[in-house]
Parts: structure tokens; sequence; C-alpha cells
């Protein structure tokens, strides 16, 4: 016997809410998408790949670090900050295992047209592949601790560490455990496609 | 048809199934809330949580834009926990759960790459829409709403109609209205009797209310896209160099305030008048946008170099050229007195840099014991090193971080080569393997060793391989030997600390090895 208080959802009702909820995300997609909007991302404790055909930063620092992964262990990394830094034609890809539906790989990329910007980007990368580049106001060697260059990115006592005034490199590919930008700008377009099976960027 | 099918099949489940009583009861308790659509926004607040979980240390660094997209997260799951346990409230908490979902595809990961977003955002829509069956008034609806005399009275016009006076609103109408509600599911299934011109009323009443809403969330949804713009432009203040730019991010994240939906036309569900509205509240923030734009250029220049750069009479200590000159120089302002009183600081390095002849190209002598650096000293190697205008300086004292100190030779290159340059650190835990060709221009290196096979540059004849060592020269020794050509065959060395004006590197490959530690 079904009691007064049962009830359902009417969707004209819920339609109230959610046409103009839609139709805000779809402003908010277009002026991300666009690049008027910085949105900010963070990811980690899953290893995915990033390639760019050129990187550019001012203001790095750098010291080894571990990170934590999701299956628990710690992975021996190199945590770098960039004060600010502009990609092209980056692809980022990480293959995710689902349960039964088994392996995905959700790749994005951007950049195209124009650079993504970004500030205060922090990565944890394990390996990194690089081609032409040149770095200035080096300085390798640093006590990680006494790093000053980003704020926010200084290390334990007695790690090594490394900073730069400036960087630009060429054909960067790298496997990184966690990305996080403070502000990101996608210029260029985006395109984000999910697929089944590993399909990665390198 | 296929409904009723599956309403049989459903029943005969029911029949054979076990724990019937526990599952009926479920099922009563699942009726009387929003549950689905308190699933889905848990499911959505979840799959945002998920995505950007980030180590805290990590989300520390990146600061308030990696704790409010993990703030979202968590208000969604908690809003959905609401649905169920607190489903009178479902239209406020959906009316804020919405905007947290529109919210986080700023913050958070585009929304838990939109799967995390279109979750919340249809399980708050579901838990919006949800309404108990029949008597809607009598339920929950009354305490949530504003409802005016007018209906008011209707409201209780039409309890006295159904069930004499209300004693309490709840629980007489349930009692009431449960077999009623039964009755009028079997036998009528199109208007109400009961179900007079109020309800309609009410829906009118709410729908107006929704469109109120309309407005207000387009707001606060830009709103905070705009704040997260100019509040973390006050908050990187500190952040020397970077405030003009935060704060010419700022400037056209001000544009998308009242227009977040760019060529959109006005829907049909929006007056016409609400629609105009729109532009001209858009011109307010905008100055207020520019509010956070003056404290921007506050900070002090870019300080690009070195840590705490003491300028002034100071600086010589330790390692500076030309001491007398410098302790000299500082003292007549003290005095003519304080001259004889000034003896030079006990310790190595005034002797040291005594010897030294003053070198342009070595960048500022007096900060290189004011850094800090790595205790454990990284080994490099090069197959070959051929460098332009190669000085020796004798050794320096470096302190490192732990407190200690390294000896290092001290090197100057105006320009250095080195075909397969490698690195590898020897901290415990973390390693750094990195291999690349290297071209630097203008570079100073600090080595506990260096050895290899010095040849003749040209001609590749290999002389005897030599060997030196920081610890078997004294600081205090005098040494300027200049070579305008090196150049040496697998090179090998203790790199303490390499300061290089331009570095050009090509074919890097870097790895992290080593048991992570912890």
């Amino acid at each position: 016997m079904p009691s007064a208080n049962e009830g359902r959802t009417h969707w004209g009702r819920s339609a109230v809410l959610l046409i103009p909820a839609l139709v805000a995300l779809g402003g908010l997609t277009v002026a991300i998408a666009e690049g008027a909007l910085a949105a900010s991302f963070g990811v980690s404790g899953q290893s995915f790949k990033v390639s760019a055909a050129k990187v550019e930063g001012t203001d790095v620092a750098a010291y080894l670090d571990t990170a934590a992964g999701v299956d628990g262990a710690h992975h021996p990394v190199m945590l770098a900050g960039v004060g600010k830094a502009s990609m092209r034609d980056v692809c980022t890809s990480a293959v995710v295992t689902v349960p039964v539906v088994g392996k995905i790989s959700l790749k994005v990329l951007g950049g195209k047209t124009e650079p993504i910007t970004g500030t205060n980007v922090v990565a944890d990368a394990d390996a990194l592949l690089g081609g032409n580049g040149v770095v200035t106001d080096v300085e390798a060697g640093r006590d990680a601790s006494t790093l000053n260059r980003v704020p926010g990115v200084t290390g334990p006592k007695g790690r090594f560490g490394v900073q730069a005034g400036s960087l630009s490199t060429e054909d960067v590919r790298s496997t990184a455990w966690s990305a996080n930008g403070g502000t990101v700008k996608l210029s260029g377009g985006l395109d984000v496609s999910v697929t089944a099976g590993v399909h990665e960027c390198f | 048809m296929f409904l009723t099918a599956f309403t049989d099949a459903a029943a005969r489940l029911d029949e054979r199934l076990p724990a019937r009583r526990p599952r009926r009861a479920f099922r009563t308790w699942r009726r009387t809330r929003p549950f689905w659509g308190g699933i889905a926004t848990i499911a959505g607040g979840a799959t945002i949580l998920s995505v950007p979980l980030a180590p805290l240390p990590i989300m520390i660094h990146v600061g308030t834009a990696a704790i409010s997209g993990f703030a979202i997260g968590a208000i969604l799951v908690a809003a959905g926990l609401f649905f169920w346990f607190a489903p009178a409230q479902r239209a406020f908490i959906a009316v804020l759960s919405t905007i947290c979902a529109l919210v986080s595809v700023v913050t958070s990961n585009l929304g838990g790459l939109g799967f995390g977003a279109l979750l919340a955002l249809l399980g708050s829509a579901m838990s919006f829409g949800w309404h108990p069956h029949r008597p809607r008034p009598i339920v929950v609806e009354l305490p949530d709403d504003d409802i005016d005399d007018e209906s008011a009275t209707r409201i209780t016009e039409a309890l006295y109609a159904a069930s004499g006076p209300p004693r309490s609103t709840t629980t007489t109408t349930a009692a009431v209205d449960g077999p009623r509600h039964a009755a009028d599911r079997r036998e009528s299934p199109g208007p109400d009797p009961n179900r007079s011109q109020w309800p309609l009323w009410s829906d009118w009443f709410r729908r107006s209310h929704a469109f109120v809403l309309i407005p207000v969330m387009l707001a606060a949804v830009a709103m905070p896209a705009e704040a997260r713009n100019s509040v973390p432009a006050e908050a990187r203040n500190s952040v020397p160099g970077e405030a003009p730019d935060a704060a010419a991010a700022a400037a056209p994240a001000a544009v998308p305030t009242c227009v977040p939906v760019p060529g959109a036309t006005r829907p049909w569900w929006i007056p016409e008048w609400l629609w105009l509205i729109c532009p001209n509240p858009s011109a307010t923030p905008s100055p207020t946008a520019g509010g956070t734009i003056p404290p921007s250029p506050t900070p002090t220049p870019p300080d690009s170099s070195g840590p705490k750069p003491t300028p002034g009479p100071t600086p010589g200590g330790p390692s500076g050229p030309g001491d007398p000159s410098t302790s000299g120089s500082a003292d007549p302002s003290t005095g003519g007195s304080g001259a004889p009183t000034v003896t030079p600081t006990p310790g190595v390095t005034p002797s040291a840099g005594a010897g030294l002849t003053p070198a342009p190209a070595m960048a500022a002598p007096g900060k290189i014991t004011e850094i800090k650096y790595g205790p454990n000293v990284p080994t490099v190697s090069a197959d070959r090193l051929f460098a332009k205008g190669f000085t020796f300086k004798g050794t320096v004292n470096l302190p490192t971080g732990d407190g200690g100190s390294v000896k290092a030779l001290i090197f100057h290159a105006d320009n250095l080569k080195a075909d397969n340059y490698r690195i590898g650190t020897t901290d415990p835990g973390p390693k750094l393997d990195l291999g690349i060709d290297l071209d630097i221009d203008d570079v100073d290196i600090y080595a506990t060793h260096l050895g290899g096979k010095i040849t003749v540059p040209y001609l590749n004849i290999p002389l005897l391989p030599i060997e030196i060592t920081a610890d078997l020269i004294p600081t205090w020794l005098p040494l300027e030997i200049s070579l305008p050509l090196f150049s040496g065959d697998g090179v090998k060395a203790g790199q303490v600390f390499i300061r290089a004006g331009t570095v050009r590197g090509s074919s890097l490959s870097a790895d992290i090895n080593g048991a992570g530690q912890d």
C-alpha cells in the first residue's frame, strides 16, 4: 500500500531547473573552450602521458620527490613548477582500466591554433624527453629547500633542486603522475575523446 | 502494454525474491524521497572528487583552485545525502547543488571531465522536480516555500473540505489521503476532483519562482568565475612579476559576467524584460574587477637572481674580490676611527678572495655562499667537453642545505659544449638520471672533483689523464688559470652547482628512478 508521502520526479518541474542549468553549462563550456575563461585542472594518482610541440615557461623550479599513486605505491618523480607556461599542440592521454569494460583511453588534444596558457602549473613527472631547448638563468644543484623561483615549489632539505628563469623546449614528451594548473586557459579548441582500448599520445 | 508487462514481471519477481519485508521497507523509504536524484548527485560529486584528488602537498602548492575543486565535490555529495535524509529541503538544496555543479566546470577539471557536472545537474533537477504524488500541500511543501495569504487560505479550505479542521497538517492528511490516493490510482487516472484550482495556482507560483531563479543562477555562475580570476590576482600579489598578467587575466574574465551564453537567443521561457536586464548589471561588475587591478602592481619588481641580494657595503664578506678595498671604503661612512677596528672576518675566504682578480663574468661572487646547496653531490659525466675561455679559480666552501658544507673547485667558461652530458643525483630516495647534449654560455661550475683526458683541441691527441680534487687545494690559494681553449674526453666530475646564463640543449632524456621513500 503506497503511502501518501510517496512521490516521483515530475520532469516538467525538473526542466525548470535543468534547462537553464544546461544553457549555463553550454555557455561556460564555450567560454572555456575559447579561452575567455580560465579553468583549473588537477589530475593525479594515475600515470598519464603528455606531449607538446612546444613548451615555453618563465620561472621554473624543480626538485626530486615522491608521488603517491592510487595503487598506494610511492613513485619517484621530479616535481616541477612553472610560474607561467604556454604550450602548443598538447596531447594528454590516460589509460584507465574499468572493471568489466576493460581498458579505456581518455585523450585530450588542445592548443592547435593558439597555445594553452597557464599560471602556477605544478606537475610530477617521472620521465621526460625533449628536443631542442633553451633555458636561461639556470641554477642546478640548489638545495630543494631554498628554491625561490616559483612560490610554493620548495622541497625538503637536502634534496637536489634546479631552477631557471625561463625555458623553451620543442617536442616534449613526458610521463607524469599528477598535474595541477592554478589557472589554465584553453585556447584554440579542445578535442576530448574517450575510446575503448589503448590509444595514447606516444 | 509494455509497461504493464513490466510491472507484472516486477510483481512476480517481488513474490519470489527473498527478504520481502526489508525490501518493502527500503522501497517505501526510496519512494518517499528523491532517491534517484540523490544517487545521481552523489555520483556526480564523487566523479568530480575522484578526478583531481591530488596529494595534499600539491593541492597546497596550487592553493585555492585545487581546494575549491575539492570542496565542490564534497558539497555535491553532501547535497545528495540531503536529498535522501532531508527531502523537505530539496528545492533549495537542488538550486545550490546546480550552481555548484556549474562552478565545478571552472574549478575542477571541467567538472570531472564533464561527466560529474552532468550527473550532478541531472540529479539536482530530478530532485527539484520530485514531489509527492497527491497531497501536495499537506506533506512537505508547506514549510519550504513562501506561500502568500491567498494560497494559504485556499490550502486551509482544501484541508477543511477533505478532512475537517486539521490538527496537524502532515499527519492528518496523510491518514486521510492514504486510502483515497490508492482508490484514485485504480479508478480515476484522470483529473482528481480533490485537486481543485489551488495546486495549479501553486504550480504557477512555483514556476514564477523558478523564473526568478534563472537570472539568479546565471549571475551566480558567472560571478564565481570572475571571483576566481580576481581573488587569485590578489593572492598572487606576492609573486613578483606575475601580478600584471593576473590583472590582465581578470579584465577579460569580466566580460562573460552577464553574457554567459555567447550568441544565445532568448529562450521562450525567459521574459524579455528579464533578458534585457542582463547587460546592465554587467556594467557594474567590471569596476569591481578593475578594483582588483590597482593592488597588483604593488609587488616589487621581479628579483630574479639569488635569494636575498644584500646590496650595500656588506656584500664582500666571503670571497669578495678585493676585500681590502671594500672594507676600506665601507669604513669612512662609520667614521675614521672605525677603520683600524675592522678586522677581516675570520675564515678561509678573505685570503682566497684577495687572490682572485675581479671576474666580471662570474655572477656576483658574494652571493655564491649565501645560497644553500644539495649535500649529496650529483655525479656528472660527458663523452666530450669543449670549452672556450676556460678559467680555474681555486676552491670555495659552499654551505649545504643540511647545515654542512662542501668544498668545491670553481670553474668558469665563456662557452661550454658537452656531448652526452649525464647527471645522476645521489640523494637517498628518488634519483634523477638525465642525459642531454649541452651548449652553454657564461657558465660557473662548482665541482668537488674533475677528471678526464685533456686533449689538444683540433688535433685529438690525448694527453695524460688528470684528476683534480677540491680537497687538495686550500681555499686561500690564489689561483687564476686561464685557458683560451680546453677540451677533454671522458670527463667525470662531482657537480655541486652550475649557474649558467643560457643553456641550449638537445636530445634531452630524463628518468626518475629509485625507491620511493616515506
